[in-house]
C-alpha cells in the first residue's frame, strides 16, 4: 500500500496513520499499463491496455510477497543492474503505473510483473486454488526461495525462456536487423515488451508448478505439450482483452479469425495511409516483433491456415510444429463457439440492413461481439487450465489432455448449452488426435472413469482437509505439520489401494503434490475436491541389450487421483510404471530424440533434460 | 597406370582418406570401358590420414582422366577439400558434369544470402571460440565443426568455374534424370536437398546474437554490444533482495556467451543441404545420401513411395560417416534384409561419437554382415577402428592399400 501522505504538523504520525486507515480501504485491484501486443504496433489497435490486477503490496522491483513474483533486473551482457521501479510512488500510482515506453526500464519491469501476475491470476482462478512456482532443491537461505524471478533484460540474445532449475524467466534484448517496416535497423528489440512472449514463458513456469514432470521430454507429445499449452494461454489472452479486440472486430465484420483485415476505406488497391498499413490480424499472430526478428516461430495464422487433417499428427515431431496442431485444435473450437454465440447478433444486424463486409460496423454491435469473444476466450482459458489438474502426473499425451478437458469441464458445467465440449471433440477428431484405449469420440467415452471398473466400490479416504482458506492461514510449524500428516495419510491410502488406483506393486510411491480445489459452478454452488499426484519411478537402461553398467534414464509412472468431498476416489488417472508398452515407446523416443538433436552428432550421450532455451531458439 | 576395372562390371571404390568422403562409382559401358562418377573428394583437416593426393592420383589412373560426373554433395571440407588440394590434377582431367546442391547456386539469391550468413557466423564464431580459449568437450567439438565449414572457397570455385567444358548443375529434390551426362541406362532420382520454404527456414541460423550480427550481405558488424539504457548500477547499489549471488551472475554471463549451439545448428543445416542421389543402373540401386541428416531425410521418407524405394536399394553409402542422427532408424529398417550392402567412410577422429556403434551393429545385421568401414584399413599413423570384426571380407568386397572395392556378385 502507498505511503500515507505526510501528516499535517499538528498530528502525530500515529494519528495520521489511524486517520489514513480509517479513510481508505485496501484496494481490490492495482491497474497497470501494458502493451497488449508489442511496441511495434504503437498506439493503434488497442495496443495499450490496462490490466486490473489483484491487489498485493509491492516493494521496489517490483517484488510481490503474495504472488511470489520478483523482478530482478540484472543484465549479464553488460554486467549491471537497472534501478528497480517503485510502483507505490504517487506519481506512478496516479497514472495507472508507468506509461508505456520502450526507453524506460521502469515500464519494462512493470509490464513483466503485470503480465506474469495476470497469467498467474488466471491459473489460480481456473484451478480453484492458489498456484505455486516450482520449489527447487536446496537454496534454503535464499531470500527469494519460493519466488519466480523475472529478469526483463537478462542478456543480449534473441531469446526468452523459462529455466526450471533456477525458477526464473529470462528475457533477452537484441538489435533488430530492420528487414521490415516495423523496426529500424539496429533498434533494440525487447522480448519482455511482447505480451505474448511474457505470457508464454509465464505459462511454462505455471505448468511446471502444477505438473513438474511435464518438463521431462518423455514423448513427442509431452515435449510439444508445454509449447502448445503456453501458446494457447498466451493467444487466448489476446482475445480476452476487449480493447485489443475492437479494431479487429470492426475490420473483419466480426470474423475475428480472419487472418487479413479489411481496409476501412477502400477494399481494393494498396493502402496509402498509416492507419491502414496493418493488414494482418494481430490477434492471430504470435509475438510479431520477436517472430520477425527470429523467423522461427509459427504463428497461429499458419496453424489455422492449414486444412485440418489427421496426417500431420503422424508426421510432425518438431515441438513447435507438433504443438501447433494442438493450438489449432483449441482455436478451431474457440472460434466455432464464438460463431455460435454471435450468430443471432449478426443476423439481427443484417436484418437491420447493415452491410457487415464494408468494415464499418456499428460500434454497439462491435462492442457486443467483443464481449462475446472475451467471454468465450475466458471460458476456453479456464477449460484448458482446469484440465491440468485432470492430467496424469507424467508423460502427457494430447489425447489424454482431451480427456482431461472433457472430464473437468463436465464436472463443473454438466449441461453445455453452447456445445463447447462437442466443438473441442470435433476439432481434436479432425486433427487425428486420438486418446488411447477409448472406443469412440463420444463425451461419455472420453470422460475419465471412476475406478469402479477396476474394483467395485471406490475406496474412500478419511481425514483430508478440504478447507483451503484454513490452510492458507496456517503458518510455520503448524503448516508444516499438517502438510506432513496429510502426505502420510495419502501415502498409506495409496499403498493400501495400489490395485484400484492403478499403481505398480512393489515400487515406492511418492506423494508428489496434493491440493484442495474449490470451484464455483455456473449454478452458483461451490464444488470441493482434492487432487493428488502419486509418482513412482525406476531406472531403466536406454538399451536393454547393452551389458551392465549401461546408461540409464528415469522412467516414471503414477496416478493423478481426484477425491470427492466425501473422500471417495472419483478418478484415478494413471500412467502405469509397469506397462511394457510404455517403456518400449519411451525407449524408441529416446532414440529418436538423439537422432534429431544437432548436438548428439558430436557429443555422445548428451541427454539433457528439456531445455527451453534451445527449443525457443529454434536450434 | 592403367585401369583395374573389369569390362561389364559395376564397381564402387571407397578411398580411406581419413574423416571424409571420396567414392568412385564406375558403371560399365556396353562392350568396353566405364562411365565414371566421382562422389565427393574431401577430408577434414583434423582427421586427415594423408592419403587424399594418392587417392586422386589413383582415380585419375583408374578413369583415364575422364570423369563423366562429379557430385559434390555439400560444401563441407570433408567432402570437397580434395578439389582444392589437388586442383591442378582435376583441372587437367576431362569432366562432363558437376552436380552441386541448389544452395550453392550463385543465381539463387535466397540461397546465396543464407550461405553468406552462415559462413559469416561461422567466421565470427571461430574468432569468438578462439578468444574464449574454452577447451571443454563441447567447445572443441564446435571448433572442429567450424573448421569443416570454412575455407572451402577454392574447392567450390574449381567445381563451379574451374573445370573447362564441364556443365555445372544445381540440384534439388524432385529431379529425375534419365541418362544424365550421356550415361546410358542410368536413372538418377534426386531426393535431397528439399527446396521448400520450411527447409530454407531451418537453414537460417539464429540471428542477432551478441558478437554475431551478420548483415543481409553477409558482412559481420563489429562486436555490437547493445547498451539498452544509459544508466546501469553495480550490484552493491542494489538491495539484497534484488541482486543475484556472484556465482549466479557469473553463470548467467557464461550462459549468455555460449554460442556453440549456433555452430551445431549451422553444421546440421549444411549437412542437410546434401545432394541425396538414388541411382538405378542395371539391377543395382545405389543410394548416395552425402551427409544428409534428419531434416533432409524427413522430407522424402514421408513420401508414400519411400518405403518401396528403400526396399529396392542394393548399395547404401551410410550418411555422415555413421553419425547418430544421419541415418534414421526407418532407413536401416527399410532396407530389405540381406538385400543391400553398405559402405561407411568414417573414423573416430576428430569426433569420438562417430561412428555410432548401435548404428554399425544395425547395419551389420540388416546387410547380413555385407558392409565395410573405411577405417578398418590399416594406414600408418591413422586411428584404427575399434572393435571391428576381423575376418574375411564378404563376397563382392575387396581391399586395396587404401581403399575398399565393391562389385555386385554374379
Amino acid at each position: 500500500m502507498s505511503e500515507p501522505k505526510k501528516p499535517a504538523p499538528a498530528q502525530t504520525i500515529e494519528q495520521g496513520d489511524r486517520l489514513a486507515m480509517a479513510a481508505y480501504r485496501q484496494p481490490q485491484t492495482r491497474p497497470l499499463q501494458v502493451f497488449a501486443f508489442d511496441p511495434s504496433l504503437g498506439r493503434v489497435l488497442g495496443n495499450q491496455a490496462v490490466l486490473n490486477l489483484p491487489y498485493e503490496e509491492l516493494s521496489p522491483g517490483p517484488v510481490g510477497a503474495k504472488s511470489r513474483i520478483a523482478v530482478v533486473d540484472y543484465d549479464a551482457s553488460n554486467g549491471c543492474y537497472y534501478p528497480p521501479v517503485d510502483l507505490n510512488n504517487p506519481s506512478v500510482l496516479i497514472g495507472s503505473g508507468v506509461p508505456p515506453s520502450e526507453a524506460d526500464p521502469h515500464f519494462h519491469q512493470q509490464m513483466v510483473y503485470a503480465v506474469v501476475r495476470e497469467t498467474q491470476r488466471r491459473f489460480a482462478y481456473a484451478l480453484g486454488r492458489p498456484v505455486h512456482w516450482r520449489r527447487p532443491e536446496g537454496r534454503a537461505e535464499d531470500p527469494l526461495r519460493g519466488y519466480l524471478r523475472v529478469m526483463p533484460h537478462a542478456f543480449q540474445q534473441a531469446n526468452a525462456f523459462y529455466d526450471p532449475e533456477r525458477v526464473a524467466l529470462f528475457f533477452g534484448y537484441f538489435p533488430s536487423e530492420g528487414v521490415n517496416t516495423d523496426t529500424l535497423p539496429g533498434q533494440t528489440i525487447f522480448t519482455c515488451l511482447s505480451y505474448d512472449i511474457v505470457a508464454h514463458e509465464t505459462t511454462h513456469a505455471l505448468v511446471d508448478g502444477v505438473r513438474s514432470h511435464f518438463s521431462e521430454p518423455t514423448s513427442a507429445d509431452t515435449l510439444a505439450f508445454h509449447e502448445a499449452f503456453a501458446d494457447i494461454v498466451a493467444l487466448l489472452q489476446h482475445f480476452a482483452i476487449k480493447d485489443a479486440l475492437m479494431e479487429t472486430i470492426k475490420r473483419t465484420g466480426g470474423l475475428i479469425y480472419e487472418t487479413v483485415l479489411q481496409s476501412g476505406v477502400s477494399a481494393k488497391g494498396k493502402p496509402r495511409i498509416t492507419a491502414q498499413l496493418t493488414e494482418q490480424n494481430p490477434l492471430v499472430g504470435l509475438a510479431k516483433q520477436f517472430g520477425e526478428a527470429m523467423g522461427s516461430r509459427r504463428a497461429l495464422r499458419e496453424a489455422l491456415g492449414t486444412e485440418p487433417n489427421s496426417d500431420d499428427i503422424l508426421k510432425e515431431f518438431e515441438p513447435h510444429r507438433r504443438g501447433s496442431i494442438l493450438v489449432a485444435a483449441i482455436f478451431d473450437a474457440y472460434f466455432s463457439v464464438y460463431v455460435r454465440r454471435t450468430r443471432d447478433l449478426l443476423r439481427l444486424a443484417r436484418a437491420a440492413g447493415q452491410d457487415l463486409n464494408a468494415g464499418d460496423m456499428h460500434p454497439d454491435l462491435a462492442e457486443r461481439l467483443a464481449r462475446e469473444a472475451v467471454k468465450t476466450a475466458n471460458h476456453f482459458q479456464n477449460i484448458c487450465i482446469r484440465a491440468l489438474d485432470y492430467c496424469p502426473p507424467v508423460d502427457i499425451q494430447f489425447g489424454e489432455f482431451l480427456r482431461a478437458i472433457i472430464t473437468a469441464d463436465a464436472d463443473i458445467v454438466p449441461d453445455d448449452p453452447w456445445g463447447y465440449r462437442q466443438a473441442i471433440i470435433d476439432a481434436f477428431r479432425l486433427r487425428g488426435i486420438r486418446p488411447g484405449d477409448v472406443n469412440s469420440y463420444s463425451e461419455e467415452a472420453l470422460r475419465w472413469r471412476a475406478p469402479t471398473h477396476r474394483a467395485g466400490v471406490p475406496a474412500r479416504i478419511e481425514g483430508l482437509h478440504f478447507d483451503i482458506f484454513r490452510q492458507e492461514r496456517l503458518t510455520g510449524a503448524a503448516f508444516t505439520k499438517e502438510r506432513r500428516e496429510t502426505a502420510q495419510l495419502l501415502h498409506a491410502f495409496a499403498d493400501a489401494n495400489r490395485a484400484q488406483l492403478g499403481l505398480a506393486p512393489e515400487a515406492k510411491i511418492q506423494v508428489y503434490s496434493y491440493h484442495a480445489i474449490w470451484r464455483i459452478r455456473p449454478d452458483g454452488l461451490p464444488e470441493a475436491d482434492y487432487v493428488v499426484e502419486f509418482i513412482q519411478s525406476r531406472d531403466e537402461p536406454y538399451d536393454p541389450a547393452a551389458p551392465a553398467p549401461s546408461a540409464t534414464f528415469k522412467h516414471r509412472g503414477g496416478a493423478t487421483v481426484i477425491f470427492g468431498r466425501d473422500g471417495a476416489v472419483r478418478y484415478s488417472i494413471t500412467k502405469r510404471l509397469d506397462s511394457a508398452d510404455r517403456l518400449e515407446r519411451r525407449r524408441a523416443f529416446e532414440d529418436e530424440l538423439g537422432q534429431r538433436s544437432a548436438l548428439s552428432t558430436f557429443l555422445p550421450d548428451d541427454r539433457a533434460p528439456m531445455n527451453f532455451s534451445v527449443i525457443h531458439r529454434g536450434c | 597406370m592403367a585401369t583395374t576395372l573389369i569390362d561389364g562390371k559395376i564397381r564402387v571404390r571407397m578411398y580411406r582418406v581419413g574423416f571424409g568422403d571420396c567414392f568412385l562409382l564406375s558403371l560399365p559401358k556396353p562392350g568396353k570401358g566405364h562411365w565414371q562418377i566421382l562422389v565427393d573428394c574431401g577430408v577434414h583437416s583434423a582427421g586427415d590420414v594423408g592419403t587424399i593426393a594418392k587417392a586422386v592420383e589413383n582415380l585419375r589412373d583408374e578413369t583415364g582422366s575422364r570423369l563423366d560426373v562429379i557430385i559434390a554433395t555439400h560444401a563441407h571440407q570433408d567432402h570437397v577439400a580434395g578439389f582444392a588440394r589437388c586442383a591442378t590434377d582435376f583441372a587437367k582431367m576431362s569432366v562432363g558434369e558437376v552436380w552441386l546442391p541448389f544452395t550453392e547456386d550463385p543465381a539463387d539469391t535466397q540461397a546465396v544470402a543464407l550461405r553468406k550468413k552462415q559462413l559469416a557466423l561461422m567466421e565470427a564464431l571461430a574468432l569468438h571460440l578462439a578468444a574464449t580459449g574454452d577447451t571443454g568437450e563441447k567447445a572443441l567439438a564446435a571448433k572442429a565443426m567450424i573448421e569443416n565449414a570454412r575455407d572451402n572457397g577454392t574447392a567450390l570455385r574449381l567445381l563451379k568455374t574451374g573445370l573447362p567444358g564441364a556443365r555445372v548443375r544445381y540440384l534439388s529434390a524432385g529431379l529425375d534424370m534419365e541418362g544424365p551426362a550421356g550415361i546410358e541406362g542410368l536413372k538418377v532420382s534426386i531426393k535431397g536437398p528439399p527446396r521448400d520454404q520450411a527447409f530454407l527456414a531451418r537453414m537460417d541460423p539464429p540471428k542477432s546474437d551478441r558478437y554475431l550480427a551478420a548483415g543481409a550481405d553477409g558482412a559481420i558488424g563489429a562486436q555490437n554490444g547493445v547498451r539498452p539504457f544509459p544508466a546501469g548500477l553495480p550490484r552493491e547499489a542494489m538491495p539484497a533482495m534484488l541482486r543475484l549471488s556472484p556465482e549466479e551472475e557469473a553463470a548467467l554471463r557464461k550462459q549468455s556467451e555460449d554460442l556453440s549451439m549456433i555452430a551445431f545448428s549451422i553444421d546440421q543445416a549444411l549437412n542437410n543441404s546434401s545432394i541425396v542421389a538414388l541411382m538405378n543402373f542395371g539391377h543395382e540401386v545405389l543410394l548416395f545420401p552425402g551427409d544428409a541428416q534428419y531434416g533432409n531425410w524427413a522430407s522424402w521418407l514421408d513420401d508414400p513411395n519411400a518405403v518401396e524405394l528403400l526396399s529396392q536399394v542394393t548399395f547404401f553409402k551410410v550418411a555422415h560417416h555413421g553419425s547418430h542422427n544421419a541415418t534414421p532408424r526407418r532407413v536401416i529398417e527399410g532396407l530389405t534384409q540381406g538385400g543391400a550392402v553398405g559402405m561407411v567412410s568414417t573414423q573416430v577422429k576428430p569426433w569420438k561419437s562417430i561412428p555410432r556403434i548401435p548404428l554399425m551393429e544395425a547395419l551389420d545385421a540388416r546387410t547380413d554382415h555385407r558392409w565395410v568401414r573405411s577405417d578398418a584399413l590399416i594406414i600408418a599413423g591413422a586411428p584404427d577402428a575399434p572393435n571391428v570384426p576381423q575376418g574375411p571380407l564378404a563376397p563382392g568386397f575387396a581391399a586395396g592399400p587404401f581403399w575398399y572395392d565393391y562389385s555386385p556378385v554374379g
